[in-house]
């Protein structure tokens, strides 16, 4: 199966390395970015499986990058990662659409937990769409096949039957 | 979507009574229970999508009734509540099985996202196995149909025999056509 990848957006240059180092082991491919605008233009250039966000950096802050990231792909989750201060910005990007968050610190296997569901719900969701068109497929091939069997028996009826 | 049946596990009333209460403002149907051993005598009688467990509970801890759970109800995700003590050991139930865990104090919105995702995870997959199954059956009943069609037909000719073959091979061709049909178009699917 395809790594699945991974977007880190943190200032703060310690977690970058040390969240890209064990999600690498983990089996995920990951990139990393300092900020955010360097990291919508990555998004707009590669695809993305999970991005995980940093609630509180300079400049554009994590909540605000988070709309900007659902603007550009409307169905990237997101987990959010907040210190104990901002948990109620870390709720409030709930509602804007996160698909989690996490508070510092946090053992870097929730980390993995998250993003394993979230491949997890993908894959399903994937399956989903792509057993729904194969049923309707499906359905397609054999009502062909049963009018185009009714025709030749009728027409083997004409032909041989009489 | 249907209701979510919920069933809480936490010896401490105040913290039972609370969740019961937001959950159900959430939508959710809640049962509870103060111990261990009431929560797995629950757990044997009535379905619940998700448990919600406190990992320390006086008599038998979160670990071993969430093991316990799932033995009672093979697929039931268990969301683990802990304190910051006992991280370590929520880790631990992770790695064990657990969906999730939280830890206190947590806002009531976090269990419910949760929960939610417990649910959306768990109507995709049992929606999945209903479509694999409504596939096969599609193909089945049509190559069932295709050949007693034929059969109803060459019935009352079978005294020709070129002509009983003739249909037969018309039954078995569709028969073939579907089969294949489907495989290729689930490869294509997954490619």
């Amino acid at each position: 199966m395809e790594k699945a990848s991974v977007l880190i957006v943190d200032d703060e240059a310690i977690m970058r390395e040390s969240l890209s180092a064990w999600l690498e082991e983990e089996g995920f491919a990951v990139h990393a970015e300092a900020e955010a605008l360097a990291a919508i233009h990555y998004v707009e250039e590669h695809p993305v499986d999970v991005a995980v966000v940093d609630i509180k950096m300079p400049g554009m802050d994590g909540v605000t990058l988070l709309k900007k990231l659902h603007e550009l792909r409307q169905d990237l989750p997101v987990v959010m990662i907040t210190a104990h201060a901002t948990v109620e910005n870390a709720i409030q990007s709930m509602k804007e659409g996160a698909y989690d968050y996490l508070m510092k610190p946090f053992p870097p296997e929730k980390l993995t937990n998250v993003i394993r569901r979230i491949v997890e719900h993908r894959r399903l969701l994937e399956e989903n769409i792509r057993l729904r068109k194969e049923r309707k497929q499906v359905l397609h091939i054999a009502i062909t096949a049963l009018v185009t069997l009714v025709v030749l028996l009728v027409a083997a009826y004409f032909l041989f039957g009489r | 979507m249907e209701k979510g049946r919920v069933l809480v596990v936490d010896d401490e009333e105040v913290m039972r009574e609370s969740l019961r209460a937001w959950l159900e403002d959430e939508g959710f149907e809640v049962a509870t229970a103060e111990d261990a051993l009431k929560a797995l005598a629950m757990a044997k009688e009535q379905h619940f999508d998700v448990a919600v467990v406190d990992i320390r509970m006086p008599g038998m801890d979160g670990i071993v009734l969430q093991k316990k759970l799932r033995e009672a109800q093979a697929d039931l995700p268990v969301v683990i509540i802990t304190a910051h003590a006992t991280v370590e050991t929520a880790v631990q139930a992770m790695r064990e099985g657990a969906y999730d865990y939280l830890m206190k104090p947590f806002p009531p919105e976090k269990l419910t996202n949760v929960i939610r995702r417990v649910m959306e995870h768990r109507s995709l997959t049992v929606e999945n196995v209903r479509l694999r199954k409504e596939r096969r059956n599609i193909i089945v009943m049509s190559v069932l149909a295709f050949v007693g069609l034929a059969a109803l037909l060459v019935a009352p000719r079978a005294g020709s025999l070129s002509m009983a073959l003739y249909f037969l091979f018309l039954a078995c061709l569709a028969g073939v056509v579907i089969v294949l049909g489907a495989q290729l178009s689930a490869a294509r699917g997954r490619s």
